[in-house]
């Protein structure tokens, strides 16, 4: 008996059907879920990046264990098989940077023969509180026909919006003195800096394995796993002040390594099948 | 008049009790009677009503043991394939009856089950089912011999052979397979012995229980050894030069001394031997008939028509069609095997289409007596002989029964199928039979000659061999009468259709239907000729269920699961407003033989439709049994569905996925480990009209959330667009 089911099938297999392929025929979905980012990965990689660190003993960058936030996606289904879709991702993050890092800490010789630092901007960010949002059109794709439930995967090419929030302290130096030698003194000053509205923008990659367990006939669980790339040095969208562009370029860079620590994520939610 | 009357009564009782099946009207073989309680308990029941105990084996192992015996035979009586109270099963039952006349109590404990099978066997089961197949009846020559088939199998039981055999291999486990073969050799000595001692006993004679052995060892073959009528296809309108056919002999191979090292029965020889001195020291006693012969060969007769039946069920034409030549020797006007023929036809013709040809032919290797004259005439022909024969032999069968639904049923798909070869045309095909052609060609060539004649009155010349070489005067030869080409005999097969305009207007309308939906289809559901299917009412078959979680058989769970299965497609089918009839377990309980009987059909059916690969439309060889369902049941939609629960669909796809993206480990492990336990399933929608598969959905996905993704596709299956007729 279980031997003709089997070879029924396979006999019947290829017969090409016109029904629909979608669960229950439908073809719009919406996904809306908690995304938990833990940040540990790549962490080590950060510190090779073109910054060097003033306090040798000192050198440790923390990034937030994790980071948390919501999202939500819509889906629609071309075929069983094939849909397009876009994901839309709030993340509220704490990007702290503990460590006194300056620009640069070499040295060169001025032409009276004293050392010169390449760079005077030292300086020391204390954390950054930051809203990440992810914009990323998709492409769906299971390898059975049922979407959207069962395992589906997803490419998609978006781009992510990371707004500072809150304000942040740093010190740095109020300009180059020098000793009697015409070496230079450190004058370290603090000032506190609101960074509400500096704002960064980049490409990213988006690999997704999503897996819906359907629960009734218009919604199912999810959980997620989705591989996420930072494409670097793209163009800076800032509204910050014209007067302090080193800095704001630099909390702009801070907050672009930070944000490529965070490789993948995790999700899980819920989808309601619409139309 | 009272009392003639009453006589009149008293032998219609007679003549139904003892009626013959009418062969024309022969279906297949059926259950008949009340049900028998082995067909209607259920496993666990079976299981719990059996305190046998055995001090052999522990606890769990007889649990083990009574699980598998009872679940395989439970198998093997709702396969589709075994029958209670029908014929073959009253006479072999009969038999049994004369066997053990001394042991009543013993025969009462026996059942006797027929199952439909070509397969020559007949085995009993711990619980006293013996069962002989229609295969092994077909082959017999006399009731001896089926009188020590059936001691043999009782010995096994009154033995305890099976339990035996258990015990040994659970005591034995580091034996290997031989010597686990060679303890089920001893057994099968020790079973034929006491066989032959029962059956000389009883009266049979020792020669033909000493022949039952031939039997086995000629099983393969057809039940008959006949040489094939050369002009069995000759008609007035088709004609198959006798060169067509091989005049090349193929003997019988007879290896009765074969390596039995690997097989659980000994070999014939071996066999023979043993049993020799035995049973020569009373050769030329007892009786090759205890009953009655009429009744045997009648019984006969009824299993070599099954298996016709099964062979075109099984896609073996050749076969089928050497089996229907045997039994047009006596029943040279049956409709049975009118209608047979002509299945056997339309199935070579769709082989032909879908190139399977090897699949319904015999290999040549397997070529062996008179048969194989047949078999590779059938294997050597080609497309176009295959549609003039099949459309020849349909189109005769269907002048002899012009009121047959079902033969006109295999015309229209003949020509459907032939209508869907691609750029498929008649040019080839003469307008006039092979006789007419040749008369023709003779007149055009005597006309030639006087022509000659005239030329070398005229001109006082005889052509040279030069002249001759250069095809001086050939011309008008060879556009005339140099076509006709006996081996292409088959393109004056079909005259009387090639002149048939209404024929070939048909056939030009299936062309172009065939199109249409070709087109249609490779628009996939966006053609406004879609329409959905209205259905009212469905026969659900019981579901075919696989587990595979765990490696011990876990009946509990495989009930559970099919209890949950059936709740499911009832609920997602009910949804629709659309009835349900199902043909499971508990409707044999209400339904009784009946049910049992519809049961057994469609499940023929699907194993026809699961026989010829990739052929979504048939006629089946039970046509009239499953109109008759229809008629009853008030439904043409048949649902099968098929589930099987697996556990390495998800690794398998976590080192898939791996592969391909190994990057993104971490999240492939986390998905791939929440969908570790898979779940497929296929649903298939037939019409069983049309005989026609309308839909089918085969799916894969997670068990979490399973439910509801069956309910989905079944939801789907239902929603598919059909072509509007």
């Amino acid at each position: 008996m279980k031997k003709l089911g089997f070879i029924l099938i396979i006999a019947l297999l290829s017969f090409n059907s016109l029904s629909q392929d979608t669960y229950f025929g439908k073809n719009l979905t919406v996904s809306i879920g908690g995304v938990l980012r833990p940040a540990f990965i790549y962490q080590h990689a950060v510190l090779k990046e073109g910054f060097d660190f003033l306090d040798k003993d000192f050198n440790k960058m923390k990034v937030a264990p994790f980071s948390y936030g919501f999202m939500a996606s819509l889906t629609y289904n071309i075929s069983g098989r094939h849909g397009i879709g876009v994901d839309v991702a709030f993340n509220t993050d704490r990007l702290q940077l503990d460590s006194k890092i300056q620009k640069s800490n070499q040295y060169k010789k001025d032409f009276g023969g004293s050392n010169v630092p390449k760079h005077s901007n030292v300086y020391s960010l204390q954390s950054i509180k930051a809203q990440t949002m992810c914009i990323i059109p998709k492409y769906v794709w299971s390898i059975y026909s049922s979407l959207p439930v069962g395992l589906v995967q997803s490419v998609g090419i978006g781009f992510n919006l990371t707004t500072a929030k809150g304000s942040t302290t740093r010190f740095r130096t109020s300009g180059i003195n020098y000793d009697m030698e015409g070496n230079v003194i450190d004058d370290y000053r603090y000032y506190q800096y609101d960074l509400s509205g500096v704002k960064v923008m980049g490409v990213l990659l988006d690999y997704s394995v999503k897996l819906n367990f359907p629960i009734s006939r218009f919604m199912a669980l999810y959980i997620e796993g989705s591989l996420r790339i930072q494409l670097p040095n793209m163009p800076f969208i800032t509204n910050y002040d014209e007067s302090n562009t080193d800095l704001a370029t630099d909390i702009k860079l801070s907050m672009m390594m930070n944000r490529g620590t965070y490789l993948w994520d995790l999700r899980a939610g819920v989808s309601f099948f619409l139309f | 008049m009272k009392k003639i009357s009453s006589i009149i009564f008293l032998l219609s009782f007679y003549l139904v009790g003892f009626a013959q099946i009418d062969m024309n009207q022969f279906q297949t073989i059926q259950a008949s009677g009340d049900i028998p309680s082995d067909f209607t308990t259920t496993v666990q029941e079976k299981i719990n009503n059996d305190h046998s105990q055995n001090k052999d084996l522990t606890k769990e192992e007889q649990e083990e043991f009574k699980k598998n015996i009872y679940f395989s035979v439970d198998q093997l009586l709702h396969s589709g394939q075994c029958v209670y109270g029908d014929p073959v099963s009253l006479y072999v039952q009969s038999v049994a009856k004369r066997l053990l006349k001394d042991k009543p109590n013993l025969f009462k404990e026996l059942r006797f089950y027929t199952i439909k099978s070509n397969v020559v066997n007949a085995f009993s089961t711990k619980q006293g089912i013996v069962f002989i197949t229609t295969g092994f009846i077909a082959q017999l020559s006399n009731e001896s011999q089926l009188a020590f088939a059936l001691a043999h199998e009782i010995s096994h039981y009154t033995e305890h052979h099976v339990i035996k055999k258990f015990v040994w291999s659970k005591t034995n486990e580091d034996a290997n397979v031989e010597s686990f073969h060679g303890y089920s050799k001893e057994q099968e000595f020790d079973a034929d012995k006491l066989a032959s001692k029962m059956c000389l006993k009883a009266g049979y004679s020792a020669n033909q229980l000493y022949n039952v052995f031939d039997v086995l060892m000629f099983s393969h073959l057809p039940f008959n050894e006949i040489k094939f009528d050369k002009k069995y296809f000759n008609t007035s309108l088709f004609f198959v030069p006798e060169n067509e056919f091989t005049t090349k002999t193929y003997p019988i191979k007879m290896d009765d001394d074969w390596d039995d090292k690997s097989s659980s029965h000994p070999n014939i020889r071996k066999r023979k031997e043993e049993i020799r001195p035995l049973l020569s020291k009373h050769f030329g006693e007892g009786k090759a008939f205890l009953g009655s012969k009429d009744k045997f060969e009648e019984v006969r007769m009824y299993a070599r028509f099954e298996s016709v039946r099964l062979n075109i069920l099984n896609n073996n034409m050749s076969r089928a069609l050497y089996q229907i030549f045997l039994l047009k020797r006596k029943y040279p006007n049956n409709y049975t095997l009118a209608r047979w023929e002509a299945h056997v036809w339309l199935g070579l013709l769709k082989a032909k289409k879908n190139n399977i040809w090897s699949k319904v032919t015999v290999a040549a290797r397997k070529f062996e007596g008179e048969s194989a004259t047949l078999y590779k005439y059938i294997k050597d022909l080609n497309k176009d002989a295959v549609v003039a024969q099949a459309l020849r032999t349909i189109e005769d069968e269907l002048t002899k029964y012009p009121d047959s639904k079902e033969l006109k049923l295999i015309k229209q798909k003949a020509m459907k199928t032939i209508a869907s070869i691609s750029n498929w045309s008649w040019t080839k095909y003469a307008n006039k039979t092979f006789e007419e052609a040749i008369t023709e060609q003779q007149k055009k060539l005597a006309k030639y000659n006087e022509k000659q004649h005239d030329i070398l009155d005229k001109n006082d010349h005889v052509l040279t061999k030069y002249e001759r070489i250069k095809g001086v005067g050939a011309e008008e030869k060879t556009t005339s009468f140099a076509k006709i080409d006996s081996s292409n005999y088959y393109y004056y097969g079909i005259s009387d259709l090639m002149n048939d305009e209404a024929f070939l207007a048909q056939f030009k309308k299936y062309q172009d239907e065939y199109k249409a939906r070709e087109e249609a289809k490779e628009k996939k559901g966006k053609d406004d000729n879609l329409v959905a299917m209205n259905i009212q009412k469905i026969l659900v078959v019981d579901p075919f269920i696989e587990y595979n979680y765990k490696s011990k058989l876990d009946i509990d769970k495989l009930n559970k699961i099919g209890g949950e299965l059936s709740t499911n497609i009832t609920t997602a089918i009910s949804k629709r407003n659309i009835d349900i009839q199902m043909v499971n377990r508990s409707s044999l309980v209400s339904g009784g033989t009946k049910s049992f009987n519809f049961h057994n059909t469609l499940i023929s059916l699907l194993q026809e439709f699961a026989t010829i690969k990739g052929e979504f439309s048939i006629v089946p060889v039970d046509y009239e049994l499953i109109q008759d369902i229809v008629k009853e049941t008030n439904t043409d939609k048949l649902l099968l569905s098929y589930v099987s629960y697996d556990k390495y669909g998800g690794s398998y796809k976590a080192v898939y996925l791996f592969l391909l993206y190994p990057f993104a480990v971490p999240s492939q492990l986390m998905v791939s480990t929440a969908a570790n336990k898979t779940v497929t399933s296929a649903f298939v929608l037939f019409d069983m009209s049309q005989g026609k598969v309308q839909a089918t959905r085969t799916n894969e996905y997670s068990k979490a959330g399973s439910k509801w993704m069956l309910r989905s596709e079944l939801y789907n299956l239902l929603n598919t667009k059909i072509i509007a007729p």
